[in-house]
């Protein structure tokens, strides 16, 4: 029989952020969005809705409590002296998410400010 | 003044996209494991099993994997300053995940595990010492191979070890007990309890051992005397030594009534007859102890229909009245020399709610609350000790699960008693 064993440590834990969207985050830069720096910005705030802006384009959601918290978990290989076949170390226990459902609209005045006049 | 909110500037990880995995925690789990500063959950499985998740208090899970159509993006929170209601700080994406494991509690059927693994020992159930030869090779059952092979927790697995029963042998391997041996060693500890005028209610291994060797020599087995104490016995709370033990003879009955059904191919019996069968096979030393019967005319008669899901074979066997059909869900029911016992093991019914109440309406086409409770108390999530000790809140608990089954999957009808009957609605 096989044997995973999930390993939970108080004193490893971090704190996660956990992201719903139904569209995807792209970008056409090669490499797709590795190592990209500072692509976007979230603002949370205190009732509750949270703004994320990429780019020019900004997206409104909610904060939103999870029924059952996810345990993020991380393979960590065999340990030596274990009698597991693997283990995995719970780094985080979420409790709720930012879940964006509508579409992301175009900041129009941001826009408009960069056009030239005519 | 409102205040500020939290403003986290987003870059993406250079090992974008990471290996992260997602799992779902009831927030008893998470409770829990937060509880604590450090815990370990095991997850076992066989190629053919779906995969067993034991929880830190013994609770099984199955685990299944579910896909979701929206994107989850899991971040890390990298740096953060300022006050509480405004953070500034940076996040890290770390991966994109489309799926997560779910947990499904599930009522691990250890016993029946148990047996099959101890089933791999050649020798077979032990039988006594005399029938073992000394050189035989083959497989044994060892400690660590049981705990690999059954998925549960340890408190879970001496239980069901307790119960099958069996006892680790002087090489430190698992065995299981052949029943009828068991009981032929039961008699024999009582009878020599008895001979010797030690007290009824204390069974003393430290004297019992030596007594029984002097008799059986090298055939007695220290172990197997043991484990038949802890079958059958409860240790005894105000001794002053652990391996003392009291009779239960109500595990003494139920152990026997099982042994009846399956030396008759699980045939039918009239209660009364089975009544008579049971008190025959019962050792004299117990039946001295108490009636198992109310005295004298008053009470009700605790082998009348009305009865039997209260009675000792509440989850052996199931009622029907070949000839009065029609007075079963009255008040007083039908009388034992005319109420049919039809023996339905609890153990070998499915696991699932609805498979299992398939089975028992394949069985029997009618089923008031109190007949299918017992065969449905199990999967409940209470604690089995508290139930059998007469807790009502888990006593309350596990009614509701059962009404709410019942409303699910049978059709309820009152009959002129009060009584709710059932019939299936499941096709």
């Amino acid at each position: 029989m096989s044997q995973i064993d999930i390993q939970y440590r108080k004193s490893e834990q971090r704190e996660f952020c956990l992201i719903e969207t139904q569209g995807s985050l792209e970008t056409d830069k090669p490499g797709g969005l590795r190592g990209q720096q500072r692509f976007a910005a979230i603002e949370r705030q205190p009732d509750g809705k949270v703004i994320m802006k990429i780019g020019v384009h900004r997206v409104v959601g909610s904060v939103v409590p999870l029924k059952k918290p996810l345990a993020v978990m991380v393979k960590e290989g065999q340990a030596e002296d274990s009698s597991s076949d693997l283990t995995y170390k719970i780094q985080a226990i979420i409790k709720e998410k930012f879940i964006f459902k509508l579409r992301p609209v175009v900041d129009l005045q941001q826009e408009i400010l960069k056009l030239p006049t005519v | 003044m409102a205040s500020a909110a939290d403003v986290f500037a987003v870059s993406a990880s250079d090992g974008y996209p990471e290996e992260y995995r997602l799992l779902e925690l009831t927030p008893e789990l998470a409770a829990q494991l937060e509880a604590q500063d450090a815990c370990t959950l095991r997850v076992l499985g066989r190629a053919t099993d779906t995969a067993t998740l034991v929880g830190p208090t013994e609770a099984t899970f199955d685990l299944h994997t579910a896909h979701t159509s929206n994107n989850l993006y899991l971040l890390t929170l990298d740096q953060a300053s300022g006050a509480s209601n405004a953070r500034v700080g940076s996040l890290t994406l770390r991966t994109k995940i489309n799926q997560t494991l779910e947990l499904q509690r599930a009522h691990a059927q250890v016993h029946a595990r148990v047996r099959e693994v101890l089933g791999w020992d050649v020798r077979g159930p032990f039988r006594g010492a005399e029938f073992d030869r000394a050189d035989e090779g083959g497989r044994r059952v060892t400690d660590k191979e049981l705990r690999a092979n059954v998925a549960a927790g340890p408190r879970a697995l001496q239980r069901a070890l307790a119960e099958v029963p069996a006892f680790r042998d002087s090489q430190g391997c698992w065995r299981a007990m052949d029943a009828g041996y068991c009981v032929e060693l039961l008699r024999l500890l009582l009878a020599t309890q008895a001979e010797h005028m030690w007290p009824a209610g204390r069974y003393d291994l430290r004297q019992l051992h030596p007594a029984l060797q002097a008799d059986l020599g090298a055939a007695l087995c220290p172990e197997a005397l043991g484990c038949v104490l802890r079958r059958f016995g409860r240790p005894l709370a105000a001794a002053d030594h652990p391996e003392c033990y009291e009779i239960d003879r109500r595990c003494v009955e139920r152990f026997l009534a099982e042994q009846i059904f399956l030396a008759e191919g699980l045939r039918p019996w009239m209660a009364a007859d089975f009544v008579q069968a049971l008190a025959a096979t019962l050792p004299p030393q117990l039946a001295v102890l108490g009636p198992s019967e109310p005295d004298g005319p008053g009470g009700p008669d605790p082998w009348a229909s009305a009865q039997i899901p209260g009675s000792l074979v509440r989850d052996l066997a199931y009622v029907t009245a070949p000839m009065e059909a029609h007075l079963l869900y009255t008040e007083s029911g039908v009388p034992r020399h005319r109420t049919q016992l039809n023996p339905l093991f609890r153990s070998q019914l499915p696991a699932d709610p609805r498979e299992r109440i398939v089975r028992l309406f394949a069985a029997k086409p009618q089923w008031s609350t109190a007949e299918v409770r017992p065969f449905l108390e199990d999967l409940v999530d209470v604690d089995g000790d508290l139930l059998e000790q007469g807790d009502a809140a888990a006593a309350a608990q596990v009614a509701k699960a059962v009404d709410m089954w019942m409303i699910k999957f049978g059709r309820g009808v009152k009959s002129p008693s009060g009584v709710t009957v059932y019939t299936s609605r499941i096709n």
